[in-house]
């Protein structure tokens, strides 16, 4: 039996409760969860393309997230919301691939990641909008700037989230807000 | 307040405060600092723009065939924390595995020691040789659970569907390979046995498969 129930979806989308939906996804019925996944596909796609900086690999952690989320639906209890269960999902996903990278010496820790941003600033003259620039963003600076100034965490849960301190968070934001206005300013 | 002060406040700012407006000791600072206020209008520009960028962007392409791909891959009952129904189904298959181990040892027993002595009617009529008539009973069973079954296929979870077949498989498998061997010993009794536990056990899969719950 395959598993790509787009009618399936599509009848458990309408009307659906988005906490009987994940119940049932927890029991197994993919089209209730692939009627979560039409739900919150395009948040979590903003999100993930912010984080990694870029559309290509938005969509490919974007897509992991959804299935490590599959995987892990038994592991939801329901005490945050969904798209916030979702959302932590997304940014660890992210944050061990970062890590793997670095084991294979590709990339550091997100406290020592800024030492050199990932790639050079744009030049301001050239205009470019605040999406590009966030995208050019060094990874650490990055993650946190979308995760507090865009999403609206706040620091103490950027901080249990991603296993940094506080303290390298708001280093982080001061860090991603400086480069920012500074790429910004006219 | 100084500048370092000043600029570790708004530092600690997000947007609503921005659009709202600045601490009032910090306002304070800025209408007589030409310099932070010039950095607090940049940081309010940016905090503004960041928060009203869109939440939602869509994938250019449509995810849910490549993520129903991996998860189609992937062994997902094994990590997969199960719910209840499936919990119910792979129970019933627990008891199908266990039940067929019995009949075969207890079959095996009857056919050496006591084919005469099997117990239920239809077992009976195996090993007597009224095996016509325990056929057809069984496939007309079978043939209506088949028939429910299928009339509230759409309306069952799909992986308890997908358990149930592959239970039914096996069970299927199994009462083959059962006829097989009768055809070559046609008066063994233990393998009648076997064969009649076998549809004893498509019946009872398909008499629960049947009563399930549908989705809701």
């Amino acid at each position: 039996m395959g598993v790509d129930t787009g009618a399936a979806a599509a009848e458990a989308t309408v009307g659906a409760d988005p906490g009987l939906l994940v119940r049932r996804a927890q029991n197994g019925d993919i089209g209730a969860f692939e009627a979560l996944y039409r739900m919150h596909v395009g948040r979590i796609h903003a999100f993930a393309v912010r984080l990694t900086g870029s559309a290509a690999a938005g969509e490919e952690l974007t897509q992991q997230a959804f299935v490590r989320a599959w995987r892990r639906l038994g592991m939801f209890r329901g005490e945050a919301a969904f798209a916030t269960w979702l959302h932590r999902l997304t940014v660890n996903l992210f944050l061990d691939e970062r890590r793997r990278a670095s084991s294979r010496g590709a990339d550091v820790a997100l406290e020592l990641a800024d030492q050199v941003p990932a790639r050079c600033l744009p030049d301001p003259s050239a205009g470019l909008d605040l999406e590009r620039a966030i995208a050019a963003l060094p990874p650490g600076a990055r993650t946190v700037f979308v995760m507090h100034d865009v999403e609206g965490w706040g620091h103490a849960e950027i901080a249990a989230t991603t296993g940094i301190a506080v303290g390298t968070s708001k280093a982080q934001l001061h860090r991603a807000r400086a480069l920012l206005r500074e790429v910004l300013s006219p | 307040m100084n500048c370092t002060g000043a600029r570790d406040r708004l530092d600690e700012c997000d947007a609503e405060i921005a659009a709202r407006g600045w601490p009032t000791d910090v306002e304070t600072h800025l209408r007589a600092c030409p310099g932070c206020r010039a950095h607090a209008d940049e940081l309010r520009a940016l905090l503004v723009r960041a928060a009203c960028l869109p939440r939602e962007a869509e994938p250019a392409r449509d995810l849910w065939p490549g993520i129903a791909a991996a998860i189609a891959a992937e062994d997902a009952p094994r990590s997969f924390a199960l719910g209840a129904s499936r919990r119910r189904l792979l129970a019933t298959a627990a008891i199908v595995v266990a039940a067929a181990g019995v009949a075969l040892v207890a079959g095996v027993r009857i056919g050496r020691q006591q084919p005469g002595e099997v117990g239920p009617r239809a077992v009976r009529a195996s090993a007597g040789g009224d095996i016509d008539e325990a056929a057809r009973e069984f496939e007309r069973a079978r043939g209506a659970l088949r028939a429910t079954l299928l009339e509230r296929r759409a309306s069952l979870d799909p992986r308890t569907l997908e358990v149930v077949e592959e239970n039914l498989r096996v069970i299927e498998a199994s009462a083959a390979a059962i006829r097989r061997a009768l055809e070559e010993r046609p008066g063994d009794a233990g393998l009648g046995a076997l064969l009649t536990a076998a549809r004893r056990q498509e019946i009872e899969l398909l008499q629960q498969a049947t009563q399930l719950p549908g989705r809701a």
